[in-house]
């Protein structure tokens, strides 16, 4: 019973937390990858990458908190 | 990162240097929730009787619930190691949500709850972010780190920024949280200050609680899969 509860819970914690855990991936992506043109000279080629790698990380780590690998416990 | 006029109370000269310690008001906060947590934990760890009186009771009753929650997240063997470390966490966002509750608080200028500041959200975060290396590497030496390369090792890259994304989106969802919410409850006050603030006041208290429980909630998430044995 008490087990349940906690599940439940777990799951409402983890629901509330995919919408920050997305943005700011790719906010992450964005900045890392704006941050690195600046200083390596390749406008815009690296923030477009970056963008794009920040977004799957986004996308994978909704995935794994969806899906932890071993089950949960 | 300091959102409106906020001038720090005192500063604090660093001695042998020409620079100064801004002390701001929410660091003060932050102490005092400290001395709180720290001094009452001392009171009631101070002589400890086999039947729990008084504040031994609370917290034995606290530490219990919490331990008993980290215990279905991640095994009971691995709450003992661990929940220390998520349960302070835990205690210490709490008090810090809640202490914007305080009847009034939000009307004193400069009177913030400490996570609703992205400082201390960020050494926070900053701490779970170490410590997720740190319990790693203890658990499971260099092991640890072949989770970067699994599934497979092209996701590399992207188990890295996952792993770097984390403190940002952990500090970020706190401290957006309890700012907003401070935020509005200060501003209903300005316009209207009497009982028009009380259903954000409400709101608060649930979400001060949510906020706390789902950063250790995640917080413990990323420990379990750091330390987990692969069988």
């Amino acid at each position: 019973m008490k087990g349940d509860k906690d599940q439940g819970y777990r799951g409402v914690g983890l629901i509330m937390s995919a919408g920050v855990t997305m943005a700011a991936s790719v906010l992450f992506g964005y900045l890392a990858g704006s941050w690195l043109d600046k200083h390596l000279g390749t406008s815009p080629w690296l923030t477009l990458i970056m963008f794009l790698l920040g977004t799957a990380a986004g996308l994978k780590s909704l995935y794994d908190l969806a899906f932890p690998k071993k089950g949960g416990d | 990162m300091h959102h409106g006029p906020v001038d720090p109370l005192f500063n604090l000269a660093i001695p042998g240097t020409n620079y100064h310690l801004p002390i701001y008001n929410f660091v003060i906060t932050s102490w005092v929730i400290m001395f709180i947590l720290a001094f009452t934990a001392w009171l009631a760890t101070k002589n400890m009787k086999r039947l729990p009186q008084g504040i031994q009771n609370v917290w034995e009753y606290i530490v219990e619930g919490l331990f008993g929650f980290f215990g279905g997240m991640m095994g009971e063997d691995r709450a003992r190691k661990y929940g220390p470390f998520l349960a302070t966490c835990f205690l210490y966002i709490l008090l810090s949500n809640y202490s914007g509750l305080i009847p009034g608080a939000a009307m004193i200028k400069g009177f913030v709850p400490p996570t609703s500041n992205v400082s201390i959200t960020g050494a926070l975060a900053i701490l779970v972010f170490l410590s997720i290396f740190y319990f790693g590497i203890r658990a499971k030496g260099f092991g640890f780190f072949k989770h970067f390369f699994q599934p497979m090792a092209f996701l590399f890259i992207l188990n890295l920024i996952e792993e770097l994304v984390r403190p940002v989106s952990l500090s970020l969802r706190l401290y957006g949280n309890v700012y907003g919410e401070e935020t509005i409850i200060g501003e209903l006050g300005k316009m209207v200050p009497l009982l028009v603030p009380l259903p954000m006041m409400v709101l608060g208290v649930l979400l001060g609680a949510i906020q706390a429980f789902v950063f250790t909630l995640l917080a413990s998430t990323y420990i379990a899969g750091a330390t987990e044995e692969h069988h």
